[in-house]
């Protein structure tokens, strides 16, 4: 009797594209095997997997989470893999793109016929980062009260589970500019404006600087909250422990850091390590 | 030297010495192998590069690097935690940094030279 090897991926949607590559990568190698992809934004995804949901492979958009949530419990070994950075992705369309510049983007954010969003800082990291991002503006650009004025302006029907779907909606003209990862505005071809490196958490240089920057989380048991301190982006992958399919999933895992899946990874607009 | 240039990383070292941006990587290398975060951090923190060192450019030159030859690079990994992939000067990669060395001492040679002549010539002291 023969059966049908699964390998099921579960990864952060800010990964979609390097993923899926990367599985019809291995698919043509292994034409036998059934690869099944879901994603969500990071921090659901880990949740998921604490809550019982059995996977080969876990993609993240932070490595802090394998140490918040999943160790050593479900993961004990993660492979930090790339680096990204936060963009404002907006269309040829979107109110004010034509003036938009980095020393007043945050102008015409706030202007009344202006709307943007971002993603839900308990569900995926884009969420919190931009938070950040919007505490390290205020102080770049010296414009006390910017980050309320944001936050009050990103309602709550502006707040998405995760960075994948702001984008879609930014492409077809939802929403006017949203706060996203590069790698997923290269994904769906969309403009952006490149933040300052002090504020847009790309560079292991301003490690430090980005600490400054704290956004108050759900934590790992319910009614827990948790401080989580900027940090440069990063993101890292691992195979579960109760992984069903580990010879799969190494596979895989091999391939994604391997010099081709660096490649994928670059064509995907993140910086591999 | 000319025969350095024969060598496609050498020639493409010299191509860029100005900027020194590999030899910086090179010589943080030849301390100790480091990971690229590590490396960002100490490229910036020492003002050598006349380039800023951001991630794509530093990971983009240390997988030029790799290619030929002058680094070795591998996951460093524990049992547990998080792992990275670090890398180590080749052989050739000490040769590499020798070589660095040799372009930027007649480079000073060359502007000590000039700056002396400035000083006797046009200051006249």
């Amino acid at each position: 009797m023969s059966y049908q090897q699964i390998l099921k991926i579960l990864h952060a949607g800010a990964l979609r594209k390097p993923v899926v590559e990367c599985a019809k990568l291995l698919q043509a190698v292994c034409p036998e095997i059934d690869i099944q992809l879901e994603s969500y934004g990071s921090r659901a995804c880990a949740r998921q997997v604490r809550e019982g949901k059995v996977v080969d492979i876990l993609a993240l958009a932070d490595p802090m989470l394998f140490d918040e949530l999943l160790g050593p419990e479900y993961v004990d070994k993660y492979y930090i893999f790339a680096n990204d950075q936060i963009v404002l992705a907006y269309n040829e369309f979107s109110r004010g793109s034509g003036e938009i510049n980095v020393k007043n983007w945050f102008d015409i954010l706030l202007r009344e016929d202006v709307t943007f969003g971002r993603s839900n800082q308990n569900l995926d990291p884009c969420g919190y980062r931009t938070l950040m991002v919007w505490q390290l503006a205020e102080q770049y650009y010296e414009q006390s009260g910017l980050f309320a004025q944001l936050d009050q302006k990103c309602r709550e029907d502006l707040i998405y589970p995760k960075s994948y779907d702001l984008a879609s909606d930014v492409l077809v003209g939802k929403l006017g500019y949203a706060f996203e990862y590069l790698c997923v505005v290269n994904q769906f071809g969309l403009k952006y404006l490149t933040l300052p490196e002090k504020i847009n958490l790309s560079n292991p240089s301003y490690a430090e600087y980005y600490k400054q920057a704290t956004v108050s989380l759900q934590g790992k048991n319910s009614g827990e909250m948790i401080t989580v301190p900027g940090a440069p982006i990063e993101f890292a992958i691992s195979i579960p422990k109760n992984t069903e399919n580990p010879d799969l999933a190494k596979n895989f895992l091999d391939l994604i850091l391997s010099k081709k899946g660096q490649q994928i990874l670059e064509d995907c607009g993140l910086i591999p390590y | 030297m000319k025969e350095d240039l024969q060598n496609p990383a050498f020639a493409y070292i010299a191509g860029r010495i100005d900027k020194m941006l590999v030899p910086a990587l090179l010589y943080f290398l030849a301390h100790k192998p480091a990971h690229g975060y590590e490396l960002i951090q100490k490229i910036n923190e020492s003002g050598f590069s006349e380039i800023e060192a951001d991630p794509a450019t530093i990971y983009r030159n240390l997988r030029k690097m790799e290619e030929d030859g002058l680094v070795i690079s591998q996951w460093e990994t524990q049992n547990t935690g998080p792992a990275r992939r670090s890398y180590q000067l080749s052989p050739e990669g000490y040769q590499a940094l020798d070589y660095c060395v040799q372009l930027i001492t007649d480079k000073v040679t060359k502007m000590q030279a000039f700056l002396e002549q400035y000083q006797r010539e046009v200051k006249g002291s």
